[in-house]
């Protein structure tokens, strides 16, 4: 009996939380999409979905870092305003009061655009969310492994070092060994050191590896050596070493392959996929939760009080 | 009754939980951390609240179209939960005056105003709560211009709420007066202070001066600072410790005093004035002074140990001063005692502070009388020296000491032996006349002060009581009483007596045994009835006390009492040798005198008779214990011749011969010069022939005594006028012999005859030059010798029946009646023997 007297402290304790945050209405923002990297030279469309929910638009506002860029004022004439700031080029045709397109994007695009819709008076209801976006400048060359031999005994000791492309970002550089991924914190690697270079102030990396080959080294007396160079999801890029044992007389042949992918569209931003999975299941849990605490414990309690 | 409600809540719960699901997605929290930058202001609850915002235009043609004021975190601050303004400025329509302001009723309501006249622009907000701190959003949209968002931290100060200020003891401070505490304690003093965010500073101030501001944290609301002052002192009175407690610079800190009072010693303690010498016993007002002590101290006198309580105190208006007044009176015993007025505080334990005086008493001198060291007041005896001491205590000291004897000052005096030497009085061979109260008076400037009486006591042998009746007279068969008085010291004494019968041989055993005697401590009486001529005679008397026997008895003669002698030489004082040569004249007062005679050993009074001497008519009678006489006027008429008749008589009658004086009532009275007519009585031609043999004697005599001694006698005689007086009835008449009597008129008076067996050895009868005269059986009768003055001689001889008995006495000058003597007390029986 005590439990059931905690549980349903707990219950009503949950409840009353449930109760708080259901209380507010009106205007409402459903979606802010913003590409988390684009890719330099390129155009991107920021968008900004909401629901006025019979509130009267006043404004939709966007900024970069704080700053307004663009405004969209039904009562204006034209609605829309562009602010210039670096970086920032609004395609105004391509514009309207939910989403804004930004052409030529440069490393300058970089940086927190936000998005606010205002109602109009007397409320003034105001609405905002935001989104970081990083502008890539891709690197003109794949990764570089430089230091190699074509034949390694058990024994010898392999010292290799793998340089990516100038890029800003800096990529991100991973070894395999026959396609095993070097773990991060694992001893083989030296690095990764950055270097910068450049007006613009792009970089380069370069991750060294560095290990005694030992017999398991070899994959039927070969050992493939690749190094890996991605930025983000908008850059993939590798270099292949291909080395033999001794024991295989085989004629010295350094196998590289190149196996860039080039890169691919920006995805769905996933936080806001990820939030609203998590919204929507907390409700659910809400619902469960009346349910729970009328079934268990307030009806048992009426039942009680009439008997 | 909790379920009703339980139950009123799941009803509610169960209508709202599951409706309107779609719009009520729960925001996401946007702190909005854009690259707005940040103010901070501050504001004090209760106070005005001013949170800036920038809404001047960059552009010349641009205007402001509307403020928006957001608080973060205000109701959610959502992404998708709208977020409402608190407050609007909504500019749009046309110019500042005709914005629309609008504020949110629940947060703001009317508390807040935008004022955009101010630069920069401020939203104002009055009664400041603690929740409206925050950061506050201003969202400011122009016509052209970007739109300018800035953030601005509000934060609401609470300043303290109250102050406490408690003492060591943890006891608030009743009315802000603190203490007292006793100059020297420390003080620790507390101040408290409850509530207040930030955490308030709490300081100690005096005046403008910061003494602490080491504060510590009691509990989550509670800040204290103690205060301690070492060692309070004088200028810590009526200091003013502030506590103060601030956690904003926007309002007056809240602050609460105390005033010390403080228990001070005094400063000093004062006798006022300067210690001059005082008199003794007069009343002496002494002020003592005391400044400084808080609260007035208790001022006190002493007198060396003594306290004195006549004192009254009183305190200066300031309570600064306290002054006591002392009413004493300083006795001589005060003298270097030392008057000290002490001050005591009631509530500190510092030891006294006290002025005092070494009374210098200024008094009559004190003296005290004694006898030298070594002798015994009380067995001082005749020929000893005494020596007297005197003690003085005296201050200043005496500038002159004196002595008194008896109440007459007393000198140095060699022949006396008496030598006053400062304080010592030293009296060689003292004799009896030493006796007496001594006193020593020592003077200063004070005045004289006169010591104890001293009675001298000088013992001494009895003598004869001077001044006694030595010869008393008695009739045959009257009892007599002869009183032997000495004077004596002790007076304890024995009596002696010896008696020489007038009959001589062994008459004087037979006498004896007729005496009484009675002793009455220095008077021993002899009571004679003499019953013959043997029993009249000489009683001599000596007393004996412890220092010893009288040297020379007192001697009393006893005589057969007859009729006195008529008066002699009797003169009229005014009747002067005049112009006119007459005397005796009774024109006006007359005075007459005459010499009285010898009064037959009883009292004598005198008779005068005026008669007419034609018609011997009485025209007066005067009677006087005197022979002198005054005689008033006759009345002119009565112009004739007068007789005055003068005698004396006693008890046992008259005298025989009356002196008879003739005078005139006029101017042709008769002159007249010692006109004295002595009348013989009829008796008396009888014994005329022995008269006249009698005269021849008298002659011879006076011619032998003229002859023998002619140097030391005057020879003249003015008058003599031998008168012989035969008593009736054989009257014996014992003469003198008394020594005392001869040795007072030693010069004229001579002891013609004393019996041999009762002569003393006195030295008169060696040197004087007279010569006993013997009457030895010359006459029968009682023979007198009267000697006028030095050289005439009265001569008295009374023959007795019983021969071997003739006396002799030789007496001059004046004749001296005795004193009466009370012997003759019983005249009938006296007139016959």
């Amino acid at each position: 009996m005590d439990y059931f007297y905690r549980g349903a402290r707990l219950l009503t304790r949950l409840l009353i939380v449930c109760l708080w945050t259901q209380g507010a209405s009106g205007l409402r923002l459903t979606e802010v999409r913003i590409a988390h990297h684009t890719v330099r030279g390129n155009a991107t469309v920021l968008e900004c979905e909401f629901d006025l929910q019979g509130e009267t638009l006043y404004s939709v506002k966007w900024y970069k870092d704080g700053n307004e860029f663009y405004r969209y004022v039904p009562r204006d004439n034209p609605p829309a305003q562009v602010f210039p700031l670096p970086g920032v080029h609004v395609d105004v045709d391509k514009s309207n009061e939910s989403r804004v397109t930004l052409r030529k994007l440069s490393l300058a695009s970089t940086g927190r655009y936000r998005c606010e819709v205002s109602a109009e008076a007397p409320s003034f209801q105001t609405v905002s969310d935001h989104g970081d976006m990083v502008t890539v400048a891709l690197p003109e060359e794949g990764p570089r492994i430089t230091g190699g031999r074509p034949r390694y005994q058990v024994g010898d000791t392999v010292r290799l070092n793998c340089t990516s492309g100038r890029s800003k970002p800096a990529a991100h550089l991973t070894w395999f060994i026959n396609g095993d991924q070097v773990k991060v914190n694992s001893s083989y690697l030296r690095g990764p050191y950055m270097h910068y270079s450049g007006r613009e102030g792009l970089e380069t990396t370069t991750l060294g590896l560095e290990f005694r080959v030992d017999s398991r080294h070899f994959h039927r007396g070969d050992m493939k050596l690749k190094c890996l160079a991605t930025i983000a999801t908008v850059y993939w890029n590798s270099n292949e070493e291909s080395v033999e044992g001794d024991r295989q007389q085989k004629p010295p042949a350094l196998e590289v392959k190149d196996t860039q992918q080039g890169s691919s569209t920006a995805p769905r931003l996933q936080a806001v996929t990820t939030g609203t999975y998590i919204e929507t299941s907390f409700r659910s849990a809400c619902n469960l939760l009346t349910f729970l605490v009328l079934h268990l414990y307030i009806i048992p309690l009426l039942s009680t009080a009439t008997r | 009754m909790s379920r009703v409600c339980v139950i009123g809540l799941t009803v509610f719960i169960a209508l709202t939980s599951c409706t309107d699901q779609e719009n009520n997605d729960i925001g996401i929290i946007d702190t909005y951390d854009d690259k707005v930058p940040v103010s901070d202001t501050r504001a004090v609850a209760g106070g005005v609240a001013k949170i800036p915002c920038d809404v001047d235009t960059q552009l010349k043609d641009d205007q402001l179209h509307l403020v928006l004021w957001y608080k973060e975190g205000e109701k959610g601050m959502g992404v998708r939960i709208p977020l409402t303004p608190i407050y609007s400025f909504d500019g749009r329509d046309g110019a500042d005056e005709a914005a629309q302001h609008w504020t949110d009723a629940t947060s703001l309501g009317s508390r807040a105003f935008f004022n955009v006249k101010e630069s920069p622009a401020k939203l104002t907000i009055d009664g400041v709560k603690d929740k409206d701190g925050g950061v506050y959003r201003c969202r400011v949209d122009f016509r052209k211009s970007p739109t300018r968002n800035s953030r601005v931290n509000l934060t609401v100060i609470i300043p303290p709420e109250r102050l406490s200020v408690v003492d060591e003891k943890g006891d608030h401070i009743q009315h802000y007066i603190l203490g007292p505490y006793s100059e020297g304690a420390s003080l620790d003093l507390a101040c408290i202070a409850t509530g207040g965010r930030p955490t308030p500073r709490v300081t100690w101030w005096q005046e403008n001066a910061l003494l602490d501001d080491s504060w510590e944290l009691m509990s989550e609301r509670r800040v204290r600072n103690v205060l301690r002052v070492e060692k309070l002192q004088r200028r810590h009175l009526h200091a003013v410790f502030t506590c103060q407690a601030s956690n904003n610079d926007l309002v007056a800190p809240i602050s609460s005093a105390v005033t010390l009072d403080l228990n001070l010693n005094p400063l000093w303690v004062k006798i006022l004035g300067e210690n001059r010498p005082i008199s003794a016993n007069h009343t002496q007002e002494v002020k003592c002074e005391v400044v400084g002590a808080r609260p007035a101290p208790h001022i006190r006198w002493w007198k060396g140990s003594l306290m004195l309580y006549n004192a009254t105190q009183q305190t200066s208006s300031d309570g600064n001063r306290t002054t006591s007044t002392l009413h004493y009176v300083p006795s001589m015993e005060d003298f270097g005692e030392k008057l000290i007025c002490k001050a005591t505080s009631p509530f500190l334990k510092e030891p006294f502070l006290e002025d005092s005086w070494t009374l210098n008493v200024r008094h009559i001198p004190e003296i005290t009388l004694e006898v030298g060291k070594g002798q015994n007041l009380t067995s001082i005896k005749e020929g000893d020296d005494v020596h007297l001491e005197c003690t003085i205590r005296a201050n200043p000291w005496v500038y002159r000491v004196a002595w008194e004897h008896n109440g007459k000052t007393l000198y140095s005096n060699v022949s006396d032996g008496v030598r006053v030497n400062n304080q010592s009085l030293i009296i060689k061979n003292v004799s009896r006349s030493h006796a007496g109260v001594y006193t020593c008076i020592a003077s200063n400037q004070e005045g004289d002060g006169q010591s104890n009486p001293l009675v001298v006591d000088v013992k001494f042998k009895p003598v004869c009581r001077p001044g006694q009746q030595t010869v008393l007279g008695a009739a045959r068969l009257e009892k007599t009483e002869i009183a032997c008085e000495v004077e004596a010291n002790p007076l304890a004494v024995n009596f002696t007596w010896k008696i020489h019968p007038g009959g001589g041989g062994e008459g004087g055993k037979s006498a004896e045994e007729k005496v009484e005697f009675d002793v009455e401590k220095t008077r021993s009486t002899a009571v004679v009835t003499p019953m013959s001529v043997t029993d009249f005679g000489q009683f001599s008397c000596w007393a004996t006390n412890i220092i010893g026997r009288q040297q020379e008895p007192c001697v009393y003669k006893l005589i057969p009492a007859g009729r006195p002698e008529a008066v002699t030489n009797c003169t009229v004082p005014n009747d002067e040798t005049g112009a006119d040569g007459e005397e005796g004249e009774l024109e006006g007062r007359m005075e007459v005198g005459c010499e009285a005679g010898f009064d037959g050993g009883l009292e004598q009074s005198f008779q005068l008779e005026l008669y007419d001497s034609d018609s011997h008519q009485l025209l007066r009678n005067l009677t006087a214990p005197r022979p002198s006489f005054i005689l008033d006027p006759l009345p002119a008429a009565d112009s004739r011749r007068l007789d005055i008749q003068i005698y004396a008589f006693n008890h046992k009658g008259r005298s025989q011969n009356t002196t008879t004086l003739r005078v005139h009532n006029s101017n042709k009275a008769e002159r007249r010069t010692a006109a004295v007519t002595v009348q013989f009585m009829p008796l008396i031609g009888a014994v005329l022939g022995i008269v006249g043999a009698l005269v021849l004697i008298v002659l011879a005599v006076a011619l032998a005594i003229y002859l023998k001694s002619r140097e030391s006698t005057s020879p003249a005689s003015k008058r003599s006028t031998p008168s012989l007086d035969s008593l009736e009835k054989n009257p014996d008449l014992i003469p003198h012999c008394n020594e005392y009597q001869a040795s007072a008129e030693k010069d004229v008076d001579k002891l013609l005859s004393c019996p041999e067996t009762t002569k003393p050895k006195s030295p008169f009868f060696g040197e004087k030059n007279l010569e006993v005269i013997q009457t030895e059986s010359i006459l029968p009768h009682t023979s007198f010798l009267h000697a006028d003055s030095s050289t005439a001689l009265h001569i008295l001889h009374q023959t007795n029946d019983e021969p071997g008995q003739e006396f002799m006495t030789l007496s001059g000058g004046p004749w001296r009646r005795p004193s009466p003597s009370p012997a003759p007390s019983t005249p009938a029986a006296a007139t016959r023997f």
